[in-house]
């Protein structure tokens, strides 16, 4: 009866509660919400693959798993962590942030947006599923190359199915992403006034509708090969094993950048913040995010030296490769003039943005050296690109996104996070980083292939040491999730503002922020241009 | 004043980053400048970049640890509010593109030298298999397998009660070496047959990927003789980790006296498959060839690895109609891993694996399997083309 | 006091063009995917 009564005083019809408000949700924050809880989530189930590997790996010999289990630990710890992990979280940072940092209601197309959230754990589920499948789950790395990746059992077809739909939940995303941002900025927001979080997430989901399809082609040749008796990549029924690594990384290259671009966006709004000082060279920001996007469809075949290419192929993608150092560099050196002569404080988001950039300039200069053709003969398929890609995805990425998490969560919660506890997180991650992914350079370099479950004795110091490290780097996300808990559930009140540097469109709204936001456009003028002033 | 007190900083920072990455360098291990002269060139190119982008990398980090140090709130500094100079940003495209030329120039040098394979003294095919290298060498008409040696494939299998420390060249040493001759110049041609396997040496300086349905060509010329190890480094399935290469490099002397035995024995065995074997000779040859072949997936105890490789103890195979498992082992089963070794082994290793699978494990049917049935059998198979298994010819 | 739940989209005046640009962008999608596929049959 009471319940009856107090429904009566409501004169909306019935909101969604409970589960099915957030299974139908349209909002935009929600939706963000649930893509980062998701992406948490992934990081942690990939986390623990990642632990079985460096396990396996402590010592020389096989303890612990067999050789075709541990090669499904590799393929799906990728797997798990560039479409689970890291593509959704920045999804979500997009979902939260790129509509209240234009200005915008909402996205623009928001039904579309519930979608693109609700397909990924149904995606995952089925990707996940093949573990306990008799054929297994995907062994042959996450490149999936022909004509291994044919030799799997019929677990293969979920796989594939799983990789379908995390695409078109990326197609859905960065359409929905496009859309908002041309066609709902607020007005003033001219293109060159825009964050320039929302100018890398522009330029990302252009990327994204580019070569998410082209993995999807790839796939589903694949998928026809295995169980539908064609021959694209089959040798012997005259197909071609080379072609599909062609497309894949024509897909697989764009795709890093994919994993990157958002990162520099982050970075770009926290060093200013804490540097209390405007972004440095905005402008160049831009054209050098475009100028790396463009440079990212031409430059593929750097996956594929060793695979036999003509003399010109090889040079040409060898200089293609090494030019994206250029604007990668103006990049970093307009963060350190960022810095330079600014008002600097170090609270969590600013920590995690310097190790970014030092950590990722590490993982981009190794970049460097592998594009040099016949330095990378050696280096090919060694552990040094396994020290290559994990600092420039880990202490890249991962790290931008711990960044934006410690920045914005005092916006979505309306709690400080507990700074102690953000800075032991802060050092613990970055030293263990370090001893996990530093010796792997040398590993390689000394001549250890990457992939592989044992390893002769030569290579034991480091692997143990580097094992140690990984330990150490998994406990510490443990205490990353406790500290999002605790400021989920309560803590010092956060300001609109939050931070004493922030500038922008997102903390002229309380904290937290309401579910709807901006319901009357906001006016911007050049008071906000490049974020120097807040509007009174 | 506040410039000054940048330079000294920036000195100071720069010096202890230089410090910390000397002892980088100082803890680690580095490349090996190899026994070639592309090894050496491409260890020279490794060390011109890696300075360059170590030099890179200390300048960025010493400057941005100065303004760490020096423009902090904590410190009282004030944020001055200057949002881009374009002489500066003129600078940093420029000076970068500079040295990426600087780098390019050697880059292509090196790179043209490698792709030219012309003028080869000695042609030798390299195939990939799952999970073992088969060489043949051209001119000399030598052909044999080489796989991971058992020493190392006892220590590696799960709860193996030998310690991987106590194996010498634990998973770098092969049953049969590549006997290459020094200051020669040398043409490989690699391909696979199965799946994408790349035959990498580190000491030559090179890696080439082994394509099914490709062959792709390198070069070589060793200029030291000695032992050579390496591993495939494509990720060939289950047992990628297990194939490792390894170059004996001989005088050119030493290397005709290795061809001239290897003929030898080859025409010592030509014979073997025609005499009638005892069941003695057959296990224990059975034994070894198990060991080297089948055990790394239907294991030691013949208990397999289920589903995908089958147990043979007590098998309907190994215990079954002895027509069919001749069958099987002849020509594989297509749609699964097992291969067929009609043409990858000799009659008479054949005969012995199946005599001894079809005893060991429990197994106990009492057959016998005479090496002169496979020899028959196998010309059999060759004339009738049915020859997806081998090395197609050059 | 606007409405808290989670189903209200924007007005369609702010959203405007914004359907246009996501069909779009979805054929260019699809016409990725098929002229992938189409360099798998006729490529070679
Ligand atoms: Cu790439
Ligand atoms: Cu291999």
């Amino acid at each position: 009866m009471t319940t009856q009564t107090a429904h009566a005083d409501d004169h909306h019809h019935e909101a969604p509660k409970g589960l099915a408000r957030w299974l139908f949700t349209t909002n935009h924050k929600e939706i963000g919400s649930l893509y980062l809880i998701f992406s948490l989530a992934m990081f942690l189930v990939g986390g623990a693959m990642a632990m079985i590997i460096r396990a396996e790996l402590f010592s020389p010999g096989l303890q612990l798993v067999n050789p075709e289990f541990f090669n499904q630990m590799t393929t799906m710890h990728a797997l798990v962590m560039i479409f689970g992990a890291v593509m959704p979280a920045f999804v979500g940072l997009a979902n939260w942030m790129v509509p209240m940092m234009i200005g915008a209601p909402d996205m623009a197309l928001p039904r579309m947006n519930n979608w693109s959230f609700w397909i990924l754990p149904f995606a995952f589920l089925m990707l996940l599923s093949t573990l306990f499948m008799p054929s297994g789950a995907p062994a042959s790395g996450w490149t999936l190359y022909p004509p291994l990746s044919l030799q799997g059992g019929n677990s293969f077809a979920f796989v594939i199915f799983a990789i379908h739909l995390m695409g078109i939940s990326s197609i859905m995303g960065a359409i929905n992403i496009i859309a908002t941002i041309l066609n709902m900025r607020a007005p003033g927001m001219t293109l060159l006034r825009m964050p320039l979080f929302v100018w890398t997430w522009l330029i990302t989901a252009f990327l994204l509708i580019a070569v998410m399809p082209v993995l999807a082609g790839a796939v589903t040749m694949l998928l026809t090969d295995r169980f539908f008796d064609t021959s694209f990549f089959n040798a012997a029924g005259g197909g071609d094993p080379v072609m599909y690594q062609h497309i894949f990384w024509f897909f697989g290259h764009p795709e890093v950048y994919i994993m990157i671009l958002p990162a520099f966006g982050i970075i770009s709004e926290i060093i200013p913040t804490f540097s209390r000082k405007p972004l440095f060279g905005y402008t160049a920001m831009v054209y050098a995010t475009a100028s790396i996007a463009f440079l990212s469809f031409i430059v593929w075949a750097h996956h594929m030296f060793t695979v036999g290419m003509p003399l010109g192929a090889s040079l040409f993608f060898m200089y293609a490769t090494m030019i994206i150092a250029v604007p990668t560099g103006i990049k970093v050196f307009n963060w350190v003039s960022t810095m330079w002569r600014g008002s600097m404080t170090f609270e969590t988001p600013m920590l995690f943005a310097i190790a970014f950039v030092i950590l990722f300039t590490i993982g981009g200069l190794s970049g460097v050296m592998l594009a040099i053709v016949p330095a990378d003969f050696q280096y090919h398929d060694t552990y040094f690109v396994v020290a290559h890609f994990h600092y420039v995805l880990v202490t890249g990425a991962v790290f931008a996104i711990m960044a934006a998490a410690y920045y914005w969560l005092p916006k979505w919660t309306g709690h400080m996070y507990d700074e102690r506890l953000g800075k032991i997180h802060f050092w613990w991650s970055t030293i263990s980083v370090n001893v996990l992914f530093f010796p792997q350079h040398y590993l390689g370099l000394a001549g250890m292939p990457r992939r592989i479950p044992d390893y002769a004795v030569q290579f034991a110091e480091f692997n143990m040491i580097s094992s140690i490290g990984g330990f150490a780097f998994g406990l510490a996300q443990l205490l990353f999730v406790y500290i999002v808990i605790k400021c989920v559930r309560g803590g010092e009140k956060a300001t609109a503002q939050v931070w004493e540097g922030a500038r922008g469109l997102e903390w002229t709204v309380p904290s937290p922020a309401p579910l709807h936001t901006f319901d009357t456009p906001p006016l911007v003028d050049d008071s906000l241009e490049h974020k120097d002033r807040l509007p009174s | 004043m506040k410039r000054t007190n940048e330079m000294i900083v920036g000195l100071a920072m720069v010096a202890v980053i230089s410090v910390i990455t000397w002892a980088l360098f100082a803890v680690g291990d580095n490349m090996t400048p190899g026994v070639t002269p592309f090894s050496k060139d491409v260890y020279q190119l490794h060390m011109i970049i890696l300075g360059i982008v170590t030099v890179i990398g200390v300048l960025v980090f010493a400057a941005m640890f100065t303004s760490i140090y020096l423009h902090r709130k904590s410190r009282g500094a004030k944020a001055a509010q200057f949002t881009h100079s374009t002489k500066a940003e003129v600078t940093w495209t420029v000076i970068p593109i500079l040295i990426l030329v600087v780098m390019a120039v050697p880059a292509t040098q090196v790179l043209i030298d490698m792709e030219d394979t012309s003028g080869a003294e000695l042609n030798v095919k390299v195939t990939g298999y799952q999970w073992l290298w088969e060489y043949e060498y051209i001119e000399d008409e030598i052909q044999f397998y080489s796989a991971l040696d058992r020493d190392s494939n006892y220590a590696r299998q799960i709860g193996a009660t030998r310690d991987p420390r106590e194996v010498e060249n634990y998973l770098l040493e092969v049953d049969k070496r590549v006997v290459l001759p020094t200051d020669t110049r040398i043409r490989f041609l690699l391909t696979s047959n199965d799946v994408i396997h790349s035959w990498w040496v580190p000491d030559l300086g090179w890696k080439r990927d082994a394509i099914p349905g490709m062959v792709n060509e390198a070069w070589t010329l060793i200029e030291e003789p000695g032992i050579y190890r390496g591993q495939c480094t494509e990720l060939c399935g289950k047992d990628h980790g297990f194939m490792p290469v390894v170059i004996e490099a001989v005088t050119p002397e030493e290397y005709r006296a290795w061809v001239d035995s290897q003929k030898a024995e080859m025409a010592a065995n030509d014979n073997a498959a025609e005499r009638t074997w005892t069941r003695d000779e057959l296990m224990t040859l059975g034994a070894d060839v198990y060991a080297a072949q089948c055990a790394s997936c239907h294991q030691g105890d013949g208990s397999g690895l289920e589903p995908a490789f089958p147990a043979l103890a007590g098998s309907a195979v190994t215990v079954g109609a002895i027509e069919d498992h001749i069958d099987l082992i002849m020509n594989g089963r297509p749609g699964t891993a097992m291969a067929g070794f009609g043409q990858r082994l000799a009659a008479e290793d054949i005969a012995a694996a199946l005599t001894y699978t079809r005893n060991a494990f429990g197994n106990e049917t009492g057959d016998m399997v005479q090496p002169m049935r496979i020899l028959k059998l196998k010309n059999g198979v060759v004339e009738g083309g049915v020859a997806d298994t081998g090395p197609a010819g050059l | 006091m606007a409405r808290q739940d989670s189903n209200r989209e924007a007005p369609v005046t702010r959203r405007r063009g914004a359907r246009r640009t996501a069909v779009v962008l979805a054929v260019i999608a699809g016409i990725i995917y098929a002229a992938f596929i189409g360099r798998g049959v006729f490529g070679g």
